[in-house]
């Protein structure tokens, strides 16, 4: 099929090339990649702490899961360390950042082409691993298992339905994708992230429960979004949607401390701004 | 609910983002498709005051299933999930639609004069209005095609939608626009 001459070349001199000049010739302002990279790097240490766990726990009965999590929260360091050494760098010389605490690659599931198959299976379903641990600095995990116990047992779920349906189906789409679209053809893949539209469809509901003013309910459905998608791509969001429920529902300590929390995480994330005005908004 | 739930709930909500790559493969993405993925998400109608977050949820997600070294199809891969966090921000943002008028936050190029840049803030706005009285799909593939300069082979591929259709909602998008434009000039609107 060919495809019919683009309006900008057909129109040359007109509005009509006028418009579509300046539509393909907008930028973001100055500041942008600053704060994605910014945002980016913020989370990478919980990653890592996040590979540690989970791939170990994928194989651990009960107990032995509780006692990795409480040992994972002293891995970080080495597992730093380790992934530095794998890139052949010396560990004093990288930033702690997102490539200081990389985890394995084949160590997380992925839904896009072109992938080498995994030789560690990614966590079973349910089983995921406490990450608010690492919110601490790379550099003091170590000294950190004052916090780390009660949110590393806290976190270890029991699989539910929903989320054994979304692996599964995601199992089944990367399956397809890595069937059909081979990455080095170059093609144009349709290949999404699997749970992201149920991601976006389960915060959309809160924030319809926000906007009808029942924070109760956004609340159950913020747990259930927790439960369902434990390493859900929206969890940031979903965080900051909980703190305008807390507010909605008059939990002002409630809300006040996940918001310090989630700022002190990421002052100057895309998000920062937001949840400022939220905790603004109690104060009045 | 207490500060427990909120406080079980941290682990949950945190951690799992920028987790598959490395720091030079996630900065390499952001510092190639970054204008990309940001012109994708204005044009599809992500108001100046969600696009950072917008373009934020579209890296975050890449970052975790993306490869961990380049690929040709790294820019489709993006803009599969921006045609996503478009949509759903539009949904959201209907109630909360900004005037439509200069937007501070969008930036022409600072070589240009204060004429130049006035004339391009308006072109933008005109075309924004025009953009937004399509129908979101004619909307998606006339942004795909006239602004992304995609082909329509493509645009059907990363729509999963018949090739087909794909051209049919390439020549509506396109009859859409040309009569915009044309009532535009019949109001007296020259160049912006």
């Amino acid at each position: 099929m060919n495809d019919p001459p683009r309006l900008f070349d057909e129109h040359q001199g007109d509005l009509e090339s006028v418009l579509l000049a300046a539509m393909r010739a907008d930028r973001p302002p100055a500041g942008v990649r600053e704060r994605v990279l910014a945002g980016l790097s913020r989370w990478a240490p919980a990653a890592a702490l996040g590979f540690w766990t989970t791939s170990a726990l994928a194989h651990a009965g009960p107990w032995t899961k509780v006692g990795l999590c409480l040992v994972a929260v002293g891995a970080v360091p080495a597992s730093v360390a380790v992934v530095r050494s794998l890139d052949g760098v010396p560990t004093s010389t990288l930033p702690t950042s997102i490539e200081a605490a990389r985890p394995p690659e084949a160590a997380v599931p992925t839904s896009h082409p072109g992938l080498a198959a995994s030789p560690v299976d990614p966590a079973p379903a349910g089983v995921t691993t406490a990450s608010a641990a690492t919110s601490l600095p790379v550099g003091s995990a170590s000294s950190g298992l004052g916090t780390g116990p009660s949110v590393a047992i806290a976190a270890v779920v029991a699989p539910t339905p929903e989320r054994v349906a979304a692996d599964a189906a995601e199992e089944r789409l990367v399956a397809s994708s890595a069937g059909a679209e081979p990455a080095s053809s170059g093609a144009f893949p349709l290949v999404m992230p699997s749970t992201l539209d149920a991601e976006v469809a389960a915060l959309h509901g809160v924030r319809r429960a926000l906007d009808q003013g029942s924070p109760g309910v956004a609340l159950q459905q913020l747990d259930r979004y927790g439960r369902t998608f434990p390493r859900g791509g929206l969890a940031f969001e979903a965080a900051v949607l909980r703190v305008q429920a807390l507010v909605l529902q008059g939990d002002r300590a409630g809300a006040e401390l996940l918001a310090r929390s989630l700022l002190a995480r990421s002052p100057d994330g895309p998000h920062a701004r937001r949840i400022r005005t939220l905790l603004s908004w109690q104060q009045d | 609910m207490g500060h427990e739930v909120a406080d079980a709930f941290l682990p949950l909500s945190d951690g799992r983002l920028g987790g598959r790559v490395g720091e030079g493969r996630a900065r390499a993405l952001v510092d190639a498709h970054l204008d990309f993925v940001w012109r994708v998400l204005r044009r599809l109608g992500v108001s100046a005051a969600d696009v950072d977050d917008a373009v934020q949820q579209v890296f975050w997600v890449a970052v975790r299933k993306i490869a961990p070294q380049p690929t040709a199809t790294d820019e489709a891969y993006l803009l599969g999930i921006a045609v996503r966090v478009a949509s759903d921000c539009r949904r959201r943002g209907r109630r909360r639609r900004e005037l439509v008028g200069v937007d501070p936050l969008d930036s022409p190029d600072p070589g240009q004069s204060p004429e130049e840049q006035l004339e391009f803030k308006r072109a933008l706005v005109l075309a924004d209005r025009i953009l937004d009285s399509m129908p979101w799909e004619l909307r998606v593939a006339f942004v795909l095609f006239e602004i992304e300069q995609k082909t329509t082979p493509e645009i059907a591929e990363l729509l999963g939608i018949p090739l087909g259709t794909a051209a049919s909602r390439l020549r509506r998008s396109r009859e859409v626009f040309a009569q915009a434009v044309a009532q535009h000039r019949a109001h007296g609107g020259g160049n912006p």
